[in-house]
């Protein structure tokens, strides 16, 4: 008792947090229906055990339906320097229900392939069929699933609950909307709507009652005669009267019910085949009526009565059949009707059953019937399901008036709930890529969210950026993975992510690193990837210059040293290669220059990199004279020492090669 | 679901902190997968989610010489990166550095921003697509935004703008929207006065290439509704206030700003609100 009291005690509501959060969902979503968003704002109230009492709280984001809480500074919670966090819908997910979002995921898509297939034409009805059925299955596999763990906690078996529900609306939708058989059918399809659901409950009970000797002792045995009849399942009722305790003692009585029994049954108009026209099922159905009509107030079910009479202990009203049989309305609000069914649906398909059993989809006799079955059953505060049922049942103008705008919204919501679970996002992914309005939208925020733990999952989420043609994404896909390559000085590989997205801020950026790199260490690192770059090094100038420039020390190590010669020297002077880089280009020039037996450079050649040469050190000059006076905003510094002495030994070695070069030209011309 | 039983739905659990004193603020990185506090105790603590989805705390160092009041994560392209603010009157910017081995992470300082006179309230980096760029706010009403030219040299910021508000600023928050220009919100509250708390929107115009006011609110602000209205002196646009939703709070005061997620709507948290929830 004590812990129950402390726990109250530290417990505090996060309502109007989680009240923002709702309505944030609903408004950034444009113009809705005020009536919408008001209905969809929910304010849910939380106990989050451990913080202190009477705290003000602060709270932040932590990701998809994540928030983590902690107190603001307060002389109360001075001492508590702690954190809750609070996520919700995260154990929606448990393996049964992921299978049925990958199940329902597969329906999904297949049926819109096949809508696009059809270039225009509208989906086949029969397609829609056959994947209707195939998620009722899934449903029902689920629910079995839930129910079948052994020992099912709480959770689950509420879960089994939704979805239950769930594929009872969805069959009722299934009926009414997508198979529409002709009259007389419908009923039918109803009639196993509402005893599908209750197939393994009934079969228990029923073989219980069989079970009990005799089967009239049962409390149940009446109440199970009159579901049966009420279903429509006359044969079955017919035996399970035939168990009667009063009938089996006397034959003549047994027989002549039976006659009854069969000659009412066989004008049944509704066994298969279904009828020909709407005009013979009528005239067939109408016909049946009279007779069981006649048949009643001729006294044919008196022997019943009779029997009645003589089991005084059972007060039971076995008039009632006929009543049923011939459709009158009254009896379906006796008592015992009632209290044999389970619920108000089941009434109404009774009653639709035996009052019009040719109504269409669109009577207003249905909804008529399913009104006065709630109002019987005492259904004052309609509960979810029942306005679901009732909304279905009336073609609600939900549909008609939001139309593809609450498809739209639903499917969003829906594909925000998966991400609460890592798996499944790329399912969600799917469900907003079929959103034409907003789903784009909606993808991108949340693609870009998605945590890149490993290099596939990074190359998943860039296969779904290049489907969509989400260019920027790609790129900043990229430039993630390639920073996190680049902080463990793989730069190889950050050049590889690069590359992939053709992203030619960050190569330039790369590019430079890269020759930083060689500038200090002396050396290539990764050879392979540069000298594998092919068309890639188009996307950067950058790159370029470092593709270049390893193919000059290949042309080097080659031994082909005038090509090299004039690469390097095509280099310096289209400017793409920035100053910095300039001396350890200039100084890989030397032992071009330095050659004993060969003149590399022409005239010309020695001309441009004695220019560069010069500017370069007139810059450093420069950088000299303005040091005293402001702080130097690049990050060129003045020339330490052995810098100085290589430009002297550039300087000399050009000298020498240009008078060389000079002579050899004078001589050939 | 009204009710004093907690939902099944919900999952809620208790993280130690460690922490010698109180908590400030916890900010996540972009993928939630990382989590940094800080408190007044100086310090900041980085925590990494493991496999079993437990918080396990990383790193810890003492950044400032007074409390941290905020801590904020940049956007993963340009690395591992966190700022803090604290009553020190300055701003850090940290990086961290992988060592050798994977487990040792340490972070290094990059930079300190001592431009403010008095305590740094706030600091938030700006959305990936404005580049690398931080804003900060002060006791004294200044809001000033840094730039870092170079994403890479994070040692580098200059000093862009520096924005008048009036003095008490507390929070602040970039419009992550990638449609609109730059957008940032700032709250006001003076304690001292009995003047009612503001909210600043200021917006910035590529004609004049700096930032102006394009929308105040005040008093009963929590959630309000930006209505774009035609263009004002600067080709900005003009921004409509509305107010779609009331709560009762008198005197609160501002303690948190935040947009929605796409940039239309910020919304604020003030401190009585919380409050008024705590006294039914």
């Amino acid at each position: 008792m004590k812990d129950r009291q402390r726990l109250r005690k530290s417990w505090l509501e996060i309502k109007t947090l989680l009240n923002t959060l709702v309505w944030r969902l609903c408004s950034s979503e444009g113009e809705m229906d005020d009536s919408f968003q008001r209905a969809s704002l929910y304010p849910t109230t939380l106990l989050v055990p451990g913080l202190p009492a009477n705290c003000p709280l602060l709270a932040s984001w932590s990701g998809p339906q994540r928030l983590v809480l902690f107190p603001r500074p307060t002389e109360g919670a001075r001492q508590w320097a702690g954190l809750a966090q609070v996520s919700w819908d995260a154990a929606q997910w448990n393996s049964i229900t992921r299978r049925l979002a990958n199940q329902s995921h597969g329906y999904f898509l297949s049926l819109h392939e096949a809508g696009r297939e059809g270039e225009g034409q509208s989906l086949q009805g029969s397609d829609i069929l056959l994947y209707s059925r195939y998620f009722r299955s899934a449903l029902h596999e689920c629910v079995l699933g839930l129910r079948g763990r052994g020992s099912s906690s709480w959770e689950h078996e509420r879960q089994a609950q939704v979805f239950s529900t769930m594929a009872l609306v969805w069959h009722l939708v299934e009926i009414l909307f997508i198979e529409v058989l002709p009259a007389g059918c419908l009923v039918k399809q109803l009639v196993e709507w509402v005893t599908w659901a209750g197939q393994e409950r009934d079969k228990k009970r029923l073989k219980e009652i069989l079970g009990h000797t005799p089967p009239d002792s049962h409390h149940g045995y009446w109440r199970m005669v009159y579901r049966l009849v009420l279903t429509g399942r006359l044969s079955e009722a017919r035996n399970l009267l035939a168990h009667h305790s009063a009938f089996s003692a006397r034959e003549d009585v047994s027989h002549n019910c039976s006659r009854v029994w069969t000659s009412c049954w066989g004008r049944l108009r509704w066994s298969d085949p279904p009828p020909p026209s709407p005009e013979e099922s009528s005239n067939g159905w109408q016909q049946w009526r009279r007779e069981v009509t006649a048949r009643r107030e001729a006294g044919a079910f008196l022997s019943l009565r009779q029997l009645q009479l003589l089991s005084r202990c059972a007060f039971v009203n076995t008039h009632l059949f006929p009543q049923v049989l011939s459709g009158e309305e009254e009896v379906f609000s006796e008592p015992e009707i009632v209290g044999s069914c389970e619920s108000w649906y089941e009434l109404m398909v009774a009653r639709v059953l035996f009052t019009t059993p040719l109504v269409m989809s669109s009577d207003y006799d249905l909804v008529y019937s399913a009104e006065a079955a709630m109002k019987t059953f005492g259904v004052v505060s309609p509960e979810p399901l029942d306005s679901l049922l009732l909304a279905a049942l009336k073609h609600s103008p939900l549909e008609v008036v939001y139309g593809a705008k609450l498809a739209e919204f639903l499917i969003i919501e829906y594909a925000s709930s998966l991400l609460a679970h890592p798996s499944l996002w790329q399912v969600a992914m799917d469900y907003l890529s079929e959103c034409p309005t907003q789903g784009r939208h909606h993808m991108v925020l949340h693609l870009e969210r998605i945590p890149l733990t490993s290099a596939r999952k990074a190359a998943k989420v860039l296969q779904l950026c290049r489907k969509f043609q989400l260019k920027e994404l790609e790129e900043s896909v990229c430039r993630v993975m390639a920073m996190k390559e680049l902080r463990s000085g793989r730069l190889g590989a950050a050049f590889s992510w690069c590359l992939q997205s053709q992203d030619s801020v960050f190569a330039a950026f790369l590019a430079e690193r890269y020759f930083t790199s060689y500038q200090t260490l002396g050396e290539f690192m990764d050879l392979d990837l540069l000298d594998n770059l092919g068309a890639a090094m188009l996307i950067s100038k950058k790159l370029t210059f470092l593709g270049k420039y390893r193919e000059f020390h290949q042309l080097f190590a080659d031994g082909e040293f005038r090509p090299a010669g004039q690469l390097l020297v095509s280099l310096l002077t289209s400017g793409v290669v920035p100053k910095r880089f300039w001396l350890t280009l200039l100084m890989d020039s030397l032992p071009l220059l330095n050659l004993k037996d060969e003149i590399v450079f022409s005239s010309e050649d020695t001309v441009a990199l004695s220019h560069c040469l010069q500017q370069l050190t007139s810059s450093h000059s420069r950088i000299d004279q303005s040091q005293s006076t402001s702080k130097s905003h690049d990050s060129e510094k003045a020339p330490p020492p052995d810098q100085s002495s290589k430009l002297s030994l550039l300087r000399v070695a050009l000298c020498r090669n240009l008078a060389l070069a000079t002579l050899q030209e004078a001589e050939l011309s | 679901m009204e009710g004093d039983q907690p939902s099944s739905m919900f999952e809620a659990k208790p993280i130690n902190t460690d922490h010698k004193d109180l908590i400030h603020d916890v900010s996540y990185d972009f993928y939630g997968r990382r989590m940094a506090t800080c408190s007044s105790d100086q310090s900041v603590k980085v925590w990494d989610i493991g496999e079993d989805g437990q918080w396990r705390c990383t790193s810890t160092w003492k950044t400032h010489s007074g409390s941290v009041w905020r801590v904020t994560w940049a956007h993963p392209e340009f690395g591992q990166v966190l700022a803090t603010c604290s009553f020190d009157r300055t701003v850090g910017v940290w990086e961290e550095q992988i060592g050798d081995q994977k487990s040792e992470a340490h972070w290094v300082k990059r930079t300190s921003l001592v431009d403010s006179r008095t305590a740094v309230n706030d600091v938030k980096f700006a959305p990936r697509h404005l580049g690398l760029q931080l804003a900060s706010c002060s006791t004294d009403g200044q809001l000033r935004i840094y730039e870092a030219p170079d994403v890479m040299n994070l040692t580098q910021w200059s000093l862009n703008h520096v924005l008048s508000c009036r003095p008490g600023t507390s929070c602040l928050s970039w419009n992550p929207s990638t449609v609109h220009s730059p957008m940032i919100v700032v709250g006001t509250d003076d304690p001292s006065t009995s003047a009612a708390t503001q909210l600043l929107i200021f917006g910035y115009s590529e004609e004049t290439r700096s930032y102006h006011v394009l929308a105040v609110a005040s008093k009963d602000v929590d959630i309000i509704h930006l209505v774009p209205s035609g263009t004002d002196a600067y080709h900005g646009t003009k921004l409509d206030v509305r107010h779609p939703a009331h709560f009762d709070h008198q005197g609160a005061q501002v303690w948190r700003v935040a947009w929605n997620v796409t940039g239309t709507n910020p919304r604020l948290i003030g401190r009585r609100w919380l409050c008024a929830t705590l006294e039914r």
